[in-house]
C-alpha cells in the first residue's frame, strides 16, 4: 500500500460500448477516446445514498434506512485544444457511451470504474482570467455505475 | 444543423456501439469499428426485447411462486405444522398431505 499522486497516475477514457461493465475489454477500451491529457477538472462521479430517518416511539434515537441512491451533476472541464477536435466530436451533445475511470492507470487486474452516460452538453467556459481556455462536459448517468470493475 | 447518431459495430465485439454522432465515425473508423447496419440495430433491439422478456417471466414466475408458498405456509400453520422447517414447497406440501 502506498500513497499516489493522482496526476499521472490516474486514467479517464469515453468509451462507445462496454457489452459487460464489470470488465470492459481491452479493445472495448481501445476504442474509445482518451480524455486523460485533456481534463483539466472533474466534478460528479459518486453514488450516493439518501438515507430515510426511521424515528419510532421506543427511543429518543432516530435510525435510519437506506433510501434513494444518486449521482450529483457530473461534469468534465477540459483544457481547449485549437488544434484538434477529436474530443469534441466524440463528446457531441447526445452521444451515449461510458466513462471509465482508472484510478490506478491501465495495469491489468487494477479497479475500474464504468459510467453508463449520455452527453448532455458541451461548452466553452468564457473567463478573462488569465488562464488556458477550456470547456465543460456534462454527463447525465443513464445507469448504475458499476464502481468494482477489473482492468483487462 | 442537428447531430445525427448512429451505432456503431466492432467486427470482433458482440455489442453495440453509441449512438455516437455521425461526425464522429471516422474517428471510430480509424479504430476499426463501422457504422452498424440496419439489421445489426435490429437484432440488437430484438435482442434487448427478448432478454427483458425473460426477465419479465422470470419475475413473474417468481412472484407466482412466492405466492404459492404463501397459501402453502398459511395451510400448514393451519394443520399445526411449521413451515420455516421445510425448505421447498415439495416437502411441505407432503407434510401437508400426511395430515389428511
Amino acid at each position: 500500500m502506498a500513497k499516489f499522486f493522482r496526476r499521472g497516475v490516474s486514467l479517464i477514457r469515453f468509451l462507445p460500448a462496454v457489452a459487460n461493465p464489470a470488465a470492459p475489454t481491452a479493445p472495448e477500451i481501445s476504442a474509445g477516446t482518451n480524455l486523460t491529457p485533456a481534463v483539466g477538472g472533474i466534478s460528479g462521479f459518486q453514488l450516493s445514498n439518501s438515507p430515510i430517518p426511521v424515528p419510532d416511539l421506543a427511543t429518543v434515537f432516530t435510525a435510519q434506512i437506506n433510501g434513494e441512491d444518486t449521482v450529483a451533476d457530473s461534469t468534465l472541464t477540459l483544457n481547449d485544444d485549437d488544434t484538434t477536435t477529436a474530443i469534441r466530436v466524440a463528446l457531441a451533445k447526445g452521444t451515449s457511451g461510458f466513462i471509465l475511470l482508472q484510478p490506478y492507470g491501465a495495469t491489468a487486474a487494477k479497479r475500474a470504474e464504468v459510467w453508463p452516460v449520455k452527453v448532455t452538453g458541451f461548452n466553452d467556459e468564457w473567463v478573462l482570467d488569465n488562464a488556458n481556455a477550456k470547456s465543460v462536459v456534462g454527463f447525465a448517468v443513464t445507469a448504475v455505475p458499476t464502481q468494482n470493475a477489473v482492468n483487462p | 444543423m442537428a447531430d445525427e447518431f448512429i451505432y456503431i459495430k466492432h467486427p470482433e465485439i458482440d455489442v453495440l456501439g453509441g449512438p455516437v454522432s455521425r461526425e464522429a465515425l471516422s474517428l471510430y473508423e480509424q479504430r476499426g469499428w463501422a457504422e452498424a447496419t440496419v439489421e445489426e440495430v435490429k437484432s440488437h433491439e430484438e435482442g434487448k426485447l427478448q432478454r427483458q422478456a425473460e426477465l419479465d417471466a422470470l419475475t413473474a414466475d417468481g412472484v407466482d411462486a412466492i405466492r404459492k408458498r404463501a397459501d402453502l405456509d398459511a395451510l400448514a400453520i393451519d394443520k399445526g405444522i411449521d413451515p420455516t422447517n421445510h425448505s421447498n414447497m415439495e416437502s411441505l406440501a407432503d407434510a401437508i398431505k400426511a395430515t389428511l
